[in-house]
């Protein structure tokens, strides 16, 4: 593979205009982006009710406040994460599965970009279009809602650019991981089972389910180091402010570190994978 | 009684399209601009039984419409359309029981296991009774050739031979009409005269009415003997091809090779002359000037090594006949 | 009766089909893997914060699972339905459906068949009997035709939101995610206690998509929480009932089809 400044200022532009028109194809779908946007708001209002039910009426009411996670928080909480649970890799690229399945990979090494950062391009822009209908629907709706179902204001104010900050670390980490599963899928002959069930954990322990910190004692410590915190846990922690922003530092740089790890590995496993379509010649 | 009868159908389709201009792409995401396109105008046709008709327009021009609705897919909004004494969207399930279709481009094969399986399938869809089965297969395996692809999951057949195929899973049943959509694209020579050949067989042995709509001018040369041609929902030409090609393309072209270079001189009725070293190409009118006049006309000025009197080629009568029509 | 037998062909085919693809045991895995983790933050929730009331983690999970279970039996057995709307009318592949003499709905809900999603049913099952066994529920007759015929009913009413949804996509694909409201998203609804349920919620899974007549009526029945075993029998006519509207919806679709073809 050629490397150098030579060949990655073109690919850089390409992504970036890949980025661009997958962006803009993306803007097209208004519709699903309501739709979307109704099934998101469906499932925060259960989930609130299914928390305010257990916080109000259960045995161990003050179990939540225990756990240090209010009502108000937890609620917060369930907004934002139907926002950053869209980012998360969720399946490969229809686009690129299919050029995986079929065996075209050969063709698309033809075109002179790096391949790894074109699909993680292609991947990472298809993730925004979501976020740009259905996220800023569901958001809009969540700040007009009724006191005991509304998204609070964030904890304090740098807290909310922790959260910034953190949430395109997050951005990058979803998509970072996506490429890995990616790259693995190339690897493997036995069909799609194995990366979905990868990224099935990855959404699970991400804390889309129930946020981390109502997860058992036992696992907190665990929980929050590994890799898929970062997906939204961290910065939503940030923003309703059960982490305080002098914690930001490590919180994002371990987001980072991951996403690194992730782009690293996933960028040797393709090329392991290419060189030896090369070599078979596909 | 014709089989097929079809008068004044007509069809409109509403489609939208995305705003014009430099921030098209973005208020597209808000605004959205649709046109109505006269698919079908007033179409009128008669086709009898045993017919081998070809259906030939530029893409776009309606083909695959009619065909939907003579098949009982899409509805018109008016005129009427009888076929087998029956209207094809109102008694669907009588309707496709008679009818066959070949999609070139689509597959009713299941991809993932041998042909036989989907011929079982297709069996038990038609209800047609095991014995009927049994004999119509024999006959089409053999005449199409396809003994040995029969038990080979389909993806590992070539185009040609998925194509086969597909032809015979749509005359399992022995549907007395037969629509077959562009039934040759991407096959090789020999799959395409092979094919060619077997629809020929079929037509003539069992009758089948075919209507076949193509690209390729030669399915048209080989196989019908009428020619319909539709361009922007019009129905421009029907009849014999020879018809078509009277109208459109007049003209006849002489072949001469000489036995020396010559520079270029006229001939009398030529209606353009082509010089290139010792081989002349000369355009003439036959019904103007009698075509045994013209080679006597360039022979009494040349010694001739060899002479050949084409028609002109179909695929450009068409081209200038598109061309001429504005389509 | 030919219709059921070609129904069955069909499926036979897909098993076939789907079995020339290695990988269907770990897609097995798979299923089973969301089926556990679905419910995974409910279960936490009640370890912290412990039973609500007289509403206990296994009742909870009882309902959950009557539902599941349904919409498993209709994922497994109309697959094809679910299917439709993204890939038969896109690729066009319903002209075919259209051009057979024999019922669409046979070669619709026939036309996809993955053996991996019975895992859902099977995990169903497992919490069902789970949940009764700790329950302490008697195995009467009457408390098996219940559960049997919930189930069933179940099924046609999931059965029900896939034709409808197939019958909308005529008319579009676009906005057709809120969908999923009466599909994945609708048996989280039983995770709230059915006397604290918001009235909406209650009422729109009563009397329009009956997906608590087919789950939280019957076990309230037969686990004696307060609801006669007429109203837990009700779940089979009105997941029926519930069918019959998703095929005059489906119906209307089709015409629509004919006349604009996609």
């Amino acid at each position: 593979m050629k490397t150098g400044k030579a060949f990655y200022m073109p690919t850089l532009k390409a992504c970036l205009s890949i980025f661009r028109i997958k962006t803009a194809q993306g803007l097209q779908y208004r519709m699903a982006g309501l739709a979307g946007a109704s099934t998101s708001i469906f499932w925060v209002l259960i989930e609130i009710t299914v928390y305010t039910i257990f916080y109000t009426y259960s045995n161990n009411k003050e179990a939540g406040q225990i756990a240090g996670l209010s009502l108000r928080q937890l609620v917060s909480y369930a907004w934002l994460a139907q926002l950053f649970f869209l980012m998360q890799p969720m399946r490969i690229d229809s686009e690129i599965l299919g050029k995986i399945t079929s065996g075209d990979v050969a063709i698309e090494m033809c075109r002179p970009i790096d391949l790894y950062f074109h699909w993680f391009s292609k991947t990472a822009a298809t993730k925004l279009t979501p976020l740009f209908w259905r996220g800023s629907i569901t958001f809009l709706v969540g700040i007009i809602m009724p006191a005991a179902y509304r998204l609070s204001l964030p904890a304090s104010f740098s807290g909310f650019i922790c959260m910034l900050i953190s949430f395109a670390s997050a951005f990058l980490l979803c998509t970072a991981f996506g490429m890995l599963v990616c790259a693995l899928r190339l690897n493997i002959k036995w069909g799609d089972g194995p990366t979905h069930i990868i990224m099935l954990m990855g959404g699970i322990l991400s804390g889309a389910y129930l946020p981390l910190q109502l997860w058992p004692e036992f696992m907190q410590s665990f929980l929050l180091v590994q890799p898929f915190a970062g997906y939204l846990d961290i910065p939503l922690r940030l923003y309703v402010g059960t982490m305080l922003p002098a914690d930001a530092y490590w919180a994002i740089g371990l987001q980072i570190t991951w996403a690194m790890i992730f782009i690293f590995t996933g960028r040797s496993l393709m090329s392991v994978r290419l060189k030896s379509i090369i070599v078979q010649g596909g | 009684m014709s089989q097929i009868e079809l008068s004044c159908i007509s069809k409109t389709f509403k489609i939208s399209q995305r705003p014009e201009g430099k921030f098209g792409m973005l208020r597209g995401a808000f605004v959205r601009e649709s046109k109505i396109i006269r698919a079908l105008d007033e179409i009128t046709f008669e086709i009898n039984e045993g017919e081998l008709v070809g259906y030939i327009g530029p893409n776009g021009a309606g083909k695959s419409t009619t065909v939907k609705i003579m098949s009982g897919i899409l509805t018109p909004d008016e005129g009427k359309c009888i076929i087998l004494n029956r209207i094809p969207w109102k008694e669907r399930v009588e309707h496709v029981s008679c009818i066959g279709v070949v999609f070139g481009q689509r597959s009713q094969l299941w991809w993932d296991l041998p042909a036989q399986d989907s011929f079982g399938l297709l069996k038990d869809i038609y209800s047609i009774p095991y014995r009927v089965y049994k004999k119509r297969l024999a006959e089409l395996v053999e005449t199409l050739d396809i003994d040995v692809l029969l038990k080979m999951p389909v993806r590992q057949l070539s185009l040609g031979q998925r194509m086969r195929c597909e032809v015979a899973a749509a005359l399992l049943h022995s549907p007395k009409i037969l629509f077959l959509d562009e039934p040759t694209i991407g096959l090789d020579a020999v799959s395409k005269l092979a094919l060619r050949e077997f629809l020929k067989k079929e037509n003539l042995k069992n009758g089948v009415t075919m209507i076949l709509t193509t690209h390729d001018m030669d399915d048209i040369e080989t196989l019908c003997s009428r020619v319909m041609v539709i361009g922007r929902g019009k129905l421009l030409f029907d009849g014999r091809l020879d018809m078509l090609k009277e109208k459109y393309s007049p003209l006849r072209c002489i072949n001469a090779v000489l036995d020396k270079h010559i520079e270029i001189f006229s001939i009398d009725g030529a209606d353009s002359i082509k010089v290139n070293g010792n081989v002349l190409t000369v355009l003439f009118n036959p019904s103007k000037t009698a075509a045994h006049t013209m080679v006597e006309r360039i022979a009494s000025q040349f010694p001739l090594k060899d002479i050949v009197i084409e028609e002109q080629d179909i695929d450009e009568i068409i081209a200038s006949m598109y061309k001429e029509m504005c389509l | 009766m030919k219709e059921l037998k070609l129904y069955f062909k069909y499926i036979r085919m897909n098993f076939l089909a789907g079995l020339q693809y290695k990988g269907w045991p770990i897609m097995v895995l798979h299923v089973m893997i969301v089926v556990i983790s679905d419910p995974i933050g409910l279960i936490f929730l009640f370890f912290r914060f412990g039973s609500i009331g007289e509403w206990s983690m296994e009742r909870i999970i009882l309902i959950y699972a009557m539902a599941v279970t349904s919409f498993g039996l209709a994922e497994t057995f109309c697959r094809g339905f679910d299917y439709f709307p993204w890939r038969m009318i896109r690729s066009g592949d319903f002209d075919r459906v259209l051009l057979r003499p024999c019922s669409l709905f046979i070669q619709i809900a026939g036309s996809y068949f993955h053996i991996h999603r019975i895992s859902r049913v099977f995990g169903g099952i497992c919490a069902i009997t789970w949940c009764l066994l700790r329950q302490g529920v008697q195995p009467t007759l009457l408390n098996a035709l219940t559960l049997i015929l919930a189930v069933t009913g179940g099924y046609f009413a999931y059965t029900g939101v896939f034709i409808m949804t197939s019958g909308i996509a005529f008319f579009t694909i676009q906005g057709l995610d809120w969908i999923y409201i009466f599909t994945n998203a609708s048996y989280q609804v039983t995770r709230c206690p059915i006397d604290f349920m918001p009235k909406v919620l209650r009422y729109l899974f009563t009397f329009f998509m009956p997906m608590l007549v087919v789950s939280y009526y019957p076990a309230s029945a037969v686990c004696g929480w307060g609801e006669s075993y007429l109203k837990g029998l009700l779940a089979m006519p009105a997941g029926l009932l519930f069918l019959m509207l998703s095929m005059f919806i489906w119906r209307i679709g089709v015409r629509h089809y004919k006349s604009t073809g996609s």
